[in-house]
C-alpha cells in the first residue's frame, strides 16, 4: 500500500496479469460481452485510482471485488432500464465471441491449456462438458440422451471438473 | 497423513465450489441459491475465481466442440480442418457442420458461380445494364446446374471442389482435414447451416 497512486506502468503490469482472468469472472456474473468490456475497463480506472489502498498480497483479491462491484452496479443500471441480465446462462456463440484472442500471449495459453485438459478427458466426460455447455442441455436431457441414470451424469461431470481443477492447477 | 486427509477434503471442497460455479454460471441455481452464491461472490475470492475458470472451461469446450463429437455419420456435425498459411500459428478458429464436407461444396459452388461471373464479365472493357441482365441467365443456369449436382449428389463436380482448393481424394463423410504447409484453422459455425446457405439451396 502506498500514499500515491500506482504509476501507469505498474496498472499496465497488473492488467496484463490478471484482465483475462477478471474479464472471464465478468462474463460469469453478467453474460454479455459488451458490458463485460464496459465493467472491465471501469475496474481497471479504479485500480488506477485507487489501487495504492491494496495490499500486493490481496490485490489480486481487491481487483476482483472490484470487479463484481462494477458488474452489480451495472446490472443494477440496467435492470432499471428494464433491461434483465445475470438471468439467462452463458452463450456459447457469446462465449465464443468474447474470447479475447488479441489478448497477450499469457491469456491464450490458459485457453490453450484448458482445451488440452478437456482433450485429456475420457469421451464420455468430453461428452457430458459439451452437452452441458454446447447444447445448453439439463442434466436430465444429458442422462436421458446418453442412456444413463441422472446419477451418472452428475458424477461425470464432477469427474471432469475434478481433473480439470488437478490439471489447472498444476 | 492429516495434512494428506486435508488436502483431499479441500480438494473436494473446491470441487463442490467448481460445481456451484458452473450452476451459476449455466443459470440453474434456485432463486435463494442465486442470492448466497453471489453473496458469496462479494466476499470470497475463490468463489470469483472458480467462476472464472468455469468461464475459462465453457470457453475451451466450445472451441472443441467439434472435436469432442465422436466419429459422425452422415448429416451429423463434424470438423473440416484447413490449412491457412496466411494465418497466425496460434489463430484457430472451429467451424462445425452438417458433415463438415458441406461447407467445403459450399465454397465450391460459389467460386464456381464466381468463376462464371468473371467469364462473363471479361468480355468487354464496360458493360451496359442491359448487358449486365443479359448475363443474369447463364449464370443462373450455371448456379441450377451446380445447385442440382449438389441436390443429387450431396457434393459438386471435382472441377468445383479444385477451384475452391479443396481436396477431391477426401471422403466427404470422414472427419474431412486438409493437409498442407501453414497453420491449422478449425471453423466452428454452430452446428447450423448459415443463412445464405439455406438460401442458396433454397432457390
Amino acid at each position: 500500500m502506498t500514499d500515491s497512486k500506482l504509476a501507469r506502468e505498474q496498472v499496465d503490469a497488473l492488467y496484463r496479469r490478471h484482465a483475462d482472468g477478471v474479464h472471464r469472472f465478468l462474463l460469469g456474473v453478467l453474460r454479455n460481452a459488451d458490458l463485460c468490456d464496459e465493467a472491465l475497463q471501469a475496474t481497471f480506472l479504479q485500480v488506477l485510482e485507487k489501487g495504492h489502498t491494496a495490499d500486493d498480497e490481496t490485490m489480486k483479491g481487491w481487483i476482483y471485488k472490484v470487479a463484481f462491484n462494477q458488474a452489480m452496479a451495472l446490472r443494477r443500471r440496467q435492470q432499471a432500464g428494464g433491461r434483465v441480465l445475470g438471468q439467462l446462462a452463458l452463450d456459447p456463440v457469446a462465449l465464443r465471441e468474447a474470447t479475447r484472442s488479441d489478448e497477450q500471449v499469457i491469456a491464450n495459453e490458459t485457453l490453450d491449456q484448458a482445451r488440452d485438459a478437456v482433450r485429456e478427458l475420457p469421451i464420455e466426460q468430453q461428452e457430458v462438458l459439451r452437452m452441458r455447455f454446447t447444447d445448453s442441455k439439463t442434466f436430465a436431457q444429458i442422462a436421458e440422451q446418453l442412456g444413463v441414470p441422472l446419477g451418472t451424469a452428475l458424477t461425470r461431470m464432477r469427474l471432469a471438473l475434478s481433473k480439470l481443477r488437478r490439471k489447472l492447477d498444476s | 497423513m492429516s495434512h494428506e486427509h486435508n488436502g483431499n477434503a479441500q480438494f473436494e471442497q473446491g470441487v463442490d465450489l467448481d460445481v456451484l460455479a458452473l450452476r451459476y454460471v449455466t443459470n440453474e441455481l434456485t432463486e435463494d441459491e442465486l442470492g448466497a452464491f453471489e453473496a458469496r461472490l462479494a466476499e470470497d475470492q475463490l468463489a470469483r475465481e472458480s467462476v472464472s475458470r468455469m468461464v475459462l472451461l465453457g470457453t475451451a469446450v466450445s472451441l472443441e466442440g467439434v472435436s469432442l463429437e465422436a466419429p459422425f455419420a452422415e448429416g451429423e456435425p463434424g470438423e473440416l480442418v484447413a490449412s491457412t498459411p496466411q494465418h497466425a500459428a496460434d489463430s484457430t478458429v472451429t467451424f462445425t457442420w452438417f458433415g463438415g464436407w458441406h461447407l467445403a461444396a459450399a465454397a465450391g459452388l460459389f467460386v464456381a458461380i464466381g468463376l462464371v461471373a468473371y467469364l462473363n464479365r471479361s468480355d468487354a472493357e464496360t458493360t451496359s445494364p442491359g448487358e449486365i441482365a443479359g448475363t443474369e441467365q447463364p449464370l443462373e443456369d450455371e448456379a441450377q446446374d451446380l445447385i442440382a449436382s449438389y441436390l443429387a449428389f450431396g457434393d459438386l463436380p471435382d472441377a468445383a471442389r479444385e477451384e475452391a482448393g479443396l481436396d477431391t481424394s477426401l471422403d466427404p463423410f470422414e472427419n474431412s482435414t486438409l493437409e498442407g504447409a501453414g497453420d491449422e484453422v478449425t471453423l466452428d459455425i454452430g452446428g447450423e447451416a448459415p443463412p445464405w446457405m439455406v438460401m442458396a439451396l433454397a432457390k
